[in-house]
């Protein structure tokens, strides 16, 4: 299919989508406060791009999803290229690794927040917590798909154990690692939305939500501030992708024709 | 020089190579060939020094080979996976150089100088899954070329190209070998290409445990010629030994 029938077909859904939620509100059959027309939501979001206090919000949480996500790069990719080349090491953490994994990072909140107070420095941690296991793991696969011929083909021109790793491995294992970017930059939007609406303290995009939730007839508010949330998710995304095919064109014509898919259902759980 | 001493290589219980020994002088060009699976590529890595050989002694130039030796250079069958697809043609062609301290400029000339000498200018900045399969082994061979090795090992370089592209490699390595030198060794199943190549074939035994069964020099003239040289009783007379000596006649 083309990518230009793809966003039509895309399209067509989205306002598919849009016309039965009007339909059920401007009919009637639920309450307005309960289910407001959906084009009132999407005027009311376009609205809010003018609110200089809700911009700012939503600044705080671009400003900790940002830094919790170069956080979780930051530790997961050194820690991946170590546990997928040093055998020894992946063994010794596997059981710590599939303890922490299970774990629902929502749930950490509570504790999170006790720990280290109301503040950036929970939403970050929390962030980068639930944004460091797709890298890791993509890391970690990406470097076991690294082809041996290519590693000895460099060894035999007298490149050392390290300089294999820098000048194959970790090249190789980078459409890897930003297909787990990906996928992190989402659950990592997810966690600072829901901590700042657990939370409830600061700015913030969350906090925007979860002060609408009390309003009198807020619902529309919420709804608003959700599709703000989506919108966001959706240019990450589409940022990322186009990232990806530029920087890794390359990996997009291998001889054996597959590209590195991102691994796990990490989305699912957080 | 190049020298094996009762080599022999095990995978767990897998006899794999069985006391070869062999010496291979500066500048001879050696093939080696073999059924499929009869240990050609092991010996390969054991000369390179990615395997260990587990029994007997291997040295280059009288030292001992324990880890990879200096000034080596490999060309494996696989172009498509050895050539790194992120790099251009030039910075593959050019990444041996980095261990010899060359800077950025020079590297990338001698780079671009090596690229002309196996038919490829202009190539330099494409990236390697760009090029067809013969233009992608002239990187791999140039890539070889480039850090001036003394011992050159190719694991059936041409098995994977077509016969007009094979033949134009084929004579493209013997003019380097020619020109430069080299003492190479190289691997092939192709009974043809190794009388064609050779200043000597030694044939190996079917697995499991290979021997050398035969070592033969090559006396053709050393001017070859796809055409002419094929067709001459020699080469013929020597096809029909080594022939027979890779299907196990005696």
């Amino acid at each position: 299919m083309s990518r230009h029938r793809e966003f039509l077909l895309g399209l067509l859904g989205a306002l598919l989508a849009f016309g039965a939620c009007e339909g059920v509100a401007r009919a009637g059959v639920v309450r307005h406060s309960y289910l407001p027309p959906a084009s009132d939501v999407l005027v009311r979001a376009v609205r809010l791009a003018g609110d200089r206090a809700f911009l700012d919000g939503v600044g705080v949480t671009l400003r900790a999803w940002a830094l919790g996500l170069g956080l979780a790069c930051l530790i997961a990719v050194p820690l991946g290229l170590l546990l997928g080349a040093v055998p020894v090491v992946e063994a010794a953490v596997r059981a710590i690794v599939e303890f922490l994994r299970p774990l629902p990072s929502v749930a950490l909140i509570p504790l999170v927040s006790l720990l280290l107070g109301a503040g950036t420095g929970t939403e970050v941690t929390l962030i980068a917590y639930a944004s460091l296991w797709p890298v890791l793991f993509n890391t970690v696969h990406g470097l076991g798909e690294t082809d041996p011929l290519a590693k000895d083909t460099l060894r035999a021109f007298g490149f050392g154990r390290l300089a294999v790793l820098l000048r194959v491995e970790l090249p190789g294992t980078a459409p890897f690692i930003a297909a787990g970017v990906r996928i992190s930059a989402a659950i990592a939007l997810i966690l600072a939305v829901a901590t700042e609406l657990l939370s409830g303290f600061g700015d913030g995009l969350g906090i925007f939500i979860a002060q609408a939730q009390t309003a009198p007839d807020g619902t529309r508010d919420v709804l608003a501030g959700v599709v703000w949330a989506g919108v966001l998710g959706l240019v990450v995304n589409g940022v990322l992708v186009g990232a990806e095919r530029r920087l890794f064109a390359w990996s997009h014509e291998r001889p054996d024709g597959g590209g590195p898919t991102a691994r796990g259902r990490e989305g699912e759980r957080a | 020089m190049l020298r094996l001493d009762s080599v022999s290589r095990y995978f767990g219980d897998h006899h794999v190579l069985d006391r070869i020994s062999l010496t291979v002088p500066d500048g001879q060009l050696l093939c080696v060939v073999g059924p499929s699976g009869c240990g050609k590529s092991t010996l390969l890595r054991a000369v390179a020094g990615l395997l260990p050989a587990q029994r007997g002694t291997i040295t280059v130039d009288g030292t001992p080979v324990t880890g990879v030796p200096d000034r080596l250079a490999v060309v494996f069958q696989e172009y498509g996976r050895s050539l790194l697809p992120w790099l251009t043609v030039r910075d593959n062609v050019a990444l041996p150089l980095r261990r010899r301290g060359l800077g950025r400029a020079a590297r990338r000339e001698a780079a671009e100088a090596i690229l002309d000498r196996v038919g490829l200018p202009g190539a330099a900045r494409r990236r390697p899954r760009e090029l067809s399969g013969g233009m992608q082994q002239r990187v791999a061979i140039a890539r070889a070329l480039v850090c001036r090795p003394s011992l050159l090992l190719m694991d059936e370089p041409f098995g994977s190209l077509d016969a007009r592209t094979r033949e134009d490699l084929e004579d493209l390595l013997l003019e380097v070998h020619r020109d430069e030198g080299t003492t190479i060794v190289f691997v092939t199943h192709d009974i043809d290409e190794s009388v064609y190549l050779g200043d000597r074939v030694v044939v190996l035994s079917p697995g499991p445990g290979s021997r050398i069964v035969r070592d033969l020099p090559v006396g053709l003239p050393a001017e070859r010629d796809q055409i002419a040289t094929r067709g001459l009783p020699g080469f013929v007379a020597l096809r029909t030994e080594v022939g027979r000596a890779v299907r196990g006649d005696r």
